[in-house]
């Protein structure tokens, strides 16, 4: 079982445990979602001279671009941070059910 | 107006098509020009020397004795001179048509697709909020602690951090809309105003139809052909300087502001919100409610 697997006990989890289960599947949609998000954006990616080489003289292709990776990398560490949100939710869960074989903390946070 | 294109392949060929119809134009009247004087030489030579500067002593007696060599050289080395000015004065235009245009040819279209990907990216964000307020009450039914206090602020963060995304990925599309529209606007008034020269060139070209060819008052229209192209360039000059000092300075000012704002926008330090610190109540008691 990896981290952050759902191990329910043998009569399944009970209200409250399957709640945060449940919960970390919304999560997992969220992390889906931003990487869409993010995704999306590679359009915006490398391209220095997009408004013309002249106008380049005001940096405005690197402003740009700046932008453009700043949050793409957002993006991509906010996918992360849900995913460990769920992974998160679903330890909780497993330890609330005394069924964690996990040996790590149950939240941990981005890289 | 003369409409550009957003696309710069094809704004490229509208700009090689308005200037290829003012070196046709030029070139047509030169070929009239010529062919007019071959075609002519032994009745013009006699004419010729006043509206050429050249004294009808000189070139009258040799033509009218069948001496006419001398002559012809001379009238040539006028139309010839004239052929290169002109020459040389489109060749210089269109350097400096091709110098403003291209140091401001973008790409409109790109532009218009990346903000259509940030829009597309806005709705894959679109109902985070409501997604992220839902699950902090559905969870808040049966969960306490300080475990699950932390999660509602890590979860408030992340919320926080998707709204300021959305509404910064908004912000630059419209930017990049702005500055698409913006180019484009200004390519259909280089574009014009390409097309104004090429007309104005024709102009001065077809006027020579109606001179009297044979006492060279030619001469005049070609003075005529640097003069508009001349007058030409400078408006396209003028265009891209406006451009850059009223458009371009801007969009790069509005470009910083945006990415000054990431902080406000629940990016602190421009990345998405870590929770370190609240990673030991994060792991901490979750207790049932």
């Amino acid at each position: 079982m990896a981290h952050g697997d759902p191990i329910p006990p043998g009569g399944g989890f009970s209200v409250e445990a399957e709640r945060l289960v449940t919960a970390a599947d919304r999560w997992d949609t969220l992390s889906t979602n931003i990487s869409s998000a993010q995704g999306a954006m590679a359009e915006g990616a490398g391209r220095p001279f997009l408004f013309g080489a002249a106008a380049e003289l005001t940096g405005i292709g690197r402003k740009h671009m700046a932008f453009n990776t700043t949050v793409a990398a957002a993006l991509g560490d906010g996918a992360v941070a849900a995913s460990l949100l769920a992974d998160g939710l679903v330890e909780t869960a497993n330890d609330y059910s005394n069924t964690d074989q996990s040996q790590v903390p149950n939240f941990s946070e981005v890289p | 107006m003369s409409q550009a294109s957003n696309d710069p392949e094809v704004f490229a060929v509208q700009i090689d098509d308005a200037i290829d119809a003012v070196t046709e134009a030029i070139g047509q009247m030169f070929e009239d020009i010529a062919v007019f004087i071959n075609d002519n030489l032994d009745w013009i030579l006699p004419l010729v020397g006043g509206g050429l500067g050249i004294s009808v002593p000189v070139l009258g007696p040799l033509a009218g004795a069948g001496l006419g060599w001398l002559a012809a050289q001379a009238l040539q080395g006028v139309f010839d001179d004239a052929c290169t000015r002109v020459s040389e004065a489109w060749e210089q235009a269109v350097a400096d048509i091709r110098q403003a245009i291209g140091d401001v040819f973008g790409d409109p279209l790109q532009m218009a697709v990346i903000a259509a990907g940030y829009q597309d990216a806005r709705d894959h964000l679109n109902d985070m909020s409501f997604q992220v307020t839902q699950l902090e009450t559905y969870l808040a039914n049966d969960w306490t602690g300080d475990g699950m206090e932390a999660y509602k602020t890590v979860a408030q963060q992340q919320n926080t951090a998707a709204s300021g995304v959305s509404d910064l990925l908004s912000d630059a599309g419209g930017l990049l809309n702005d500055g698409s529209t913006a180019m484009v606007q200004y390519w259909s008034t280089q574009l014009t105003s390409v097309v104004q020269l090429s007309m104005d060139m024709m102009a001065a070209a077809g006027s020579f139809a109606s001179l009297d060819k044979a006492t060279g008052a030619w001469v005049a229209p070609t003075l005529d052909l640097i003069a508009t192209t001349v007058n030409g360039v400078a408006t396209v000059v003028d265009n891209a300087v406006q451009y850059f000092s009223e458009l371009a300075i801007s969009y790069a000012g509005a470009w910083d502001d945006l990415n000054s704002s990431l902080g406000s926008a629940g990016l602190p330090n421009g990345e998405w919100p870590r929770f370190d610190l609240l990673l030991t109540d994060l792991n901490g008691e979750w207790e049932t409610a």
